[in-house]
């Protein structure tokens, strides 16, 4: 079933009152809702709040029937979840806060212990990744795209490489990553 | 969009190198394919870890100074003189969709964006300062911060105003005025166009001070031109 079919199929259900849909729709798509929003945020805990919100409209309006073409369901989510997102900056900056509306701000956790060890853990793994690669210009690449952020086709220009072969050496660098982590980390994720 | 396309895409979204539309449309395509969030947060880790190992410890290969790097003059890099940091009005302008760029410039100035400081103690005394701001876009979305370190800058609220000079009337033919905008913690006033659209032009800004008893009184005002260069 394409996705396309499924969200059709999810949207036509719960126009039906089927609340088992609704809890299938957030199962399917949450993960991919609090990536994005953690992504556009940069804050955990920011992101888990809009999505509880998110789904809040989510669900009001296909319940309502406020989704036209059911096919595009996630587009719609997207859509909605961005809109919260945005609402919330716009209030947080038109607001003057005070002393007590920052004590119910959220927090991000990316300085609590666990997240400091995480990134340590991750530092560790990356340099092993990095020390791995098999040729200077593979790390040079990797160094480059990632944390200069240049422009792929000027790597490959500087390079004479293919757009594909940078493809691959990006694909390679975080497979690798991938085993590595899992070596490193295990189970403890 | 297949799996290989998903995985080429991967990088550019995570180093938010796609505009807003493209990125959306990316988000719409990942949202419930569990294989491609595991790409994300794989590729993800693998960029943070970079940037921790980074600035922890030098990595065993040395990064390359680039022209990109070399060439970036903006204000943020460069530093700004005393006198402007206590009086002016930052713009920032946003070169597309606004939504995505948005949320980038919270948490800082990005190289993406054109930023430029409007310093309020000369537009005093020089009422028909221009400014022109060169930019690639035909449309421009503003925001601006208002850094409000003047005297005068004791007002409960402000009342922020924004008029096209010389336009043909149906275009921004009426000001935006943004009322009871109040001090940030940091002393600064957030003035956002929300997706309003400037088009380029000249414009006139007025920053007002309002009493407990709403009365104005001018703060500051000029005139700014948004001016295209392609």
């Amino acid at each position: 079933m394409t996705e396309a079919q499924a969200a059709e199929s999810l949207v036509e259900r719960i126009l039906k009152g089927d609340q088992t849909a609704e809890q299938e729709m957030v199962e399917r798509y949450n993960r991919g809702v609090l990536f994005m929003l953690r992504h556009r945020s940069k804050n955990r805990a920011l992101a888990e709040d809009i999505s509880q919100e998110t789904w809040r409209i989510v669900l009001q309006k296909v319940r309502a029937g406020d989704l036209k073409d059911h096919s595009k369901l996630s587009a719609f989510i997207v859509q909605t979840a961005k809109n919260q997102l945005l609402m919330h900056y716009r209030s947080s900056h038109q607001t003057k806060v005070t002393l007590d509306d920052k004590a119910d701000e959220t927090v991000d956790m990316s300085d609590q212990p666990q997240q400091v060890l995480e990134k340590y853990n991750l530092a560790q793994v990356v340099k092993k990744l990095v020390s791995e690669l098999k040729t200077p210009r593979d790390r040079e690449l990797i160094m480059r795209f990632y944390l200069q952020e240049e422009d792929k086709q000027s790597i490959c220009q500087d390079y004479q490489l293919s757009e594909l072969h940078f493809n691959r050496v990006l694909f390679r660098a975080r497979q690798r990553f991938k085993e590595l982590w899992v070596e490193h980390i295990g189970e403890h994720r | 969009m297949d799996n290989m396309a998903a995985n080429q895409q991967i990088e550019r979204y995570l180093l938010r190198q796609m505009d807003e539309q493209e990125a959306s449309e990316f988000e719409a395509y990942y949202l419930s394919n569990n294989e491609c969030i595991d790409q994300l947060e794989m590729a993800e880790r693998l960029l943070e870890g970079l940037r921790f190992a980074k600035d922890s410890q030098p990595l065993s290969t040395p990064i390359i100074a680039t022209k990109k790097a070399a060439n970036d003059s903006r204000w943020w890099r460069k530093g700004l003189p005393v006198w402007a940091s206590a009086a002016m009005v930052m713009i920032t302008l946003f070169p597309s969709l606004m939504m995505y760029n948005e949320l980038k410039q919270q948490s800082g100035p990005s190289a993406e964006l054109s930023v430029l400081s409007l310093p309020l103690t000369e537009t005093r005394s020089a009422d028909q300062q221009v400014i022109k701001v060169p930019f690639s876009e035909q449309r421009m979305i503003l925001s601006m911060f208002v850094d409000t370190e003047l005297e005068q800058m004791v007002h409960p609220s402000y009342t922020f105003e924004l008029s096209a000079i010389n336009q043909v009337k149906s275009q921004n033919a009426n000001p935006w005025i943004f009322n009871q905008l109040k001090l940030d913690h940091n002393d600064m006033l957030y003035i956002d166009l929300g997706k309003s659209v400037v088009t380029p032009g000249s414009y006139r800004f007025t920053l007002l001070g309002l009493s407990e008893n709403n009365e104005k009184r001018e703060v500051s005002s000029g005139t700014v031109t948004f001016e295209l260069q392609h």
